[in-house]
């Protein structure tokens, strides 16, 4: 398949060591967990990728869990408040964490796995690719050529169980959210939206553009690691038809 | 005695009821928010009652609750809104029993249990010595509906599989608590063996808001609490908002005066928690409970402080909530003096029913709590 060349328009990142875009945010959220946010800094997911890895590989004695979201990272205070206060803990994390966070922005991605998701972009399965084909001025193949020519990373595990943000995606698919959103998305919808594309796991109400369907379970409780996608990993899609779709489909 | 007969048949399911425990803390990375009791003091208090260790397995119920057969004898307990639970005539007739709550009580097989509405609280948990046996998946037994791991939710016909030694659990520890059995007391219908009473005259005080249906929440400023315009803060404050209908186990829609959410700004997904209050475009706050979605984009506006997470789980629809800003200085000082007085009521039961370990089983889940 002849892939169109990657953008040239893409912002390049700051050097490692340059000053944070703004200040570092590092206060309570709530009285159990404290947040950091690192702003608009452009590095600051893989600062709160790398950072919540060094709390898991190298567990501190304040953090019962840490979470990374798009550019902050929440850190769970482990707290048992007939043993060890609140106010000690949540102090020790705020140091910790002051000290750290500016450093994070100079840390490499931790390195996730690479996974390749089969997708059907055939149009029974792709509502919404003729509306994002007009929105972006391309025809259907091209989007579809564009979207499988991209390597995504999985930004932020969140929303629901298999689900993550993957960032990436090429801006000549930029596309806001739909205006209204659909109630019920199936199971394995592919989806974007602004930089970001995404594979439902489940059905449920969604209001990013539907490009395509992928037919892999993508959360399974009884597997290890249960989901296919995790925090990290690199991932691409690549195009099958509807009666390879069938096949795995029919095979999980 | 096989394994049918240690079981719990539903004869008819409650409004919302489901196998919990503690749930599966610290997997939000993997999208999968701690799910578990809604108040889990209350499911480790339940617990402790029948001896049970605090991982136990145990039922949540919501509202108006269900219609259970035990189909052998069964040491009990429920802790949590003031359901009023009965003993419906069964298999051996006779007439309807009120049975107590907040203390264990022994349930003879075939017995017929119903939990009506409660008329304060929402939600209350039953265990029973030895725990529902139901295999583990992600480090927990309990139902996360939202995202369709674990048990499904109790309809009418399911049968609950109790741990085999539930008989002899039961005997043991219902001997602890009320003495040696009565062997000459009439071994007719409700009480095999037979004791001249079921359960105890003491019970555990409940958790529930004072001033029922109205529940004050201590609330701490949440990340973006300061992006509302100034009469948008004074209107949540000032109003009491009411429990809307659609609530579940993933949060609470209130509704009320709407916040004016024009020109707020457009969020990253960041991490969110228990008791994070969101405010969507519509200007009604979601207060996210156990079963929330692990990331958001709304602003939080809100955070409920962690001592107030029983009050959330008692807040049914209907129930109005009025937020009290408070610092975090008083929110650790309730939280300090919620653990202590939980240690108290546990210290507390394990006076009234001081149950043996036994050291031949150590795989006992049951142990009592140490």
């Amino acid at each position: 398949m002849n892939r169109p060349a990657a953008p040239s328009a893409m912002p390049s990142p700051p050097e490692p060591g340059a000053p944070p875009a703004a200040p570092i945010r590092v206060e309570p959220c709530g009285d159990a967990w404290v947040m950091v946010d690192w702003g608009p800094d452009p590095r600051a997911n893989v600062a709160a990728r790398a950072l919540a890895a060094r709390l898991r590989a190298v567990p501190q004695p304040f953090c019962a869990e840490a979470v990374a979201g798009v550019r902050t990272l929440a850190v769970r205070l482990a707290v048992d408040d007939a043993a060890v206060p609140r106010g000690r803990q949540r102090g020790a994390a705020l140091e910790w964490l002051r000290g750290t966070a500016p450093e994070a922005l100079g840390w490499q991605a931790p390195a996730g796995g690479q996974v390749v998701l089969p997708a059907c972009y055939d149009a029974s399965m792709a509502p919404d690719l003729e509306e994002v084909a007009a929105a972006t001025g391309l025809d259907p193949a091209e989007v579809v050529a564009i979207h499988s020519g991209c390597t995504f990373t999985a930004e932020v595990v969140g929303f629901m169980p298999g689900f993550a943000y993957l960032g990436g995606l090429d801006p000549r698919l930029k596309i806001d959210r739909r205006a209204s959103p659909r109630p019920r998305v199936p199971e394995g919808g592919i989806a974007i939206a602004g930089l970001q594309t995404a594979v439902y796991p489940s059905p449920t109400p969604g209001g990013w553009s539907l490009i395509g369907r992928c037919p892999l379970r993508l959360f399974d409780p009884a597997r290890t690691p249960p989901a296919l996608m995790n925090e990290g990993d690199t991932l691409r899609f690549e195009p099958i038809d509807v009666a390879t779709f069938e096949r795995l489909w029919a095979a999980r | 005695m096989s394994a049918h007969e240690t079981s719990i048949e539903v004869l008819k399911a409650g409004l919302l009821d489901s196998v919990q425990d503690l749930g599966r803390p610290g997997q939000a990375r993997i999208a999968l928010s701690r799910g578990g009791a809604m108040d889990r003091a209350a499911m480790t208090l339940a617990n402790a009652l029948v001896g049970n260790a605090p991982t136990a397995a145990g039922l949540e119920i919501t509202g108006p609750g269900p219609t259970l057969r035990l189909r052998c004898d069964v040491w009990l307990a429920t802790v949590g809104a003031r359901h009023a639970l009965v003993r419906l005539p069964g298999e051996h007739g006779g007439s309807t029993v009120a049975l107590p709550t907040g203390r264990p009580v022994f349930v003879a097989a075939g017995s017929v249990l119903r939990w009506h509405a409660p008329p304060v609280g929402w939600r209350s948990w039953i265990a029973v010595a030895g725990g529902l046996a139901l295999p583990q998946v992600l480090g927990s037994r309990s139902a996360h509906l939202a995202s369709g791991i674990g048990p499904a939710r109790l309809e009418t016909g399911r049968v609950l599989q109790l741990d085999p030694r539930v008989v002899a659990l039961s005997h043991r520890r219902a001997a602890v608590v009320l003495g040696p059995p009565d062997a000459d007391a009439d071994a007719d219908a409700d009480a095999t063996p037979a004791w001249g009473r079921v359960a105890p005259r003491w019970a555990v005080t409940e958790d529930l808001p004072r001033e029922w249906p109205l529940i004050e929440l201590p609330v701490l400023a949440g990340r973006h609490l300061d992006v509302l315009p100034a009469a948008a803060r004074d209107a949540l404050f000032d109003q009491d908002w009411t429990v809307g209908a659609q609530s579940n186990r993933q949060g609470l829609r209130v509704h009320g005066r709407a916040l004016d959410t024009r020109g707020l700004p457009q969020l990253a997904s960041e991490p969110v928690s228990v008791g994070t209050v969101q405010l969507p475009p519509a200007g009604e706050p979601v207060i996210l409970l156990a079963e929330h979605q692990t990331t958001g984009g709304y602003p939080r506006i809100l955070e409920v402080a962690s001592a107030a997470e029983p009050l959330l789980a008692q807040a049914g629809a209907g129930c109005r909530i009025r937020f009290r800003l408070v610092g975090l200085d008083e929110a650790d000082e309730l939280a300090r003096r919620r653990a202590r007085e939980l240690e108290l009521r546990l210290a507390g039961v394990r006076q009234a029913c001081p149950y043996p370990v036994d050291p031949a089983d150590p795989a006992d889940p049951s142990l009592p709590i140490d």
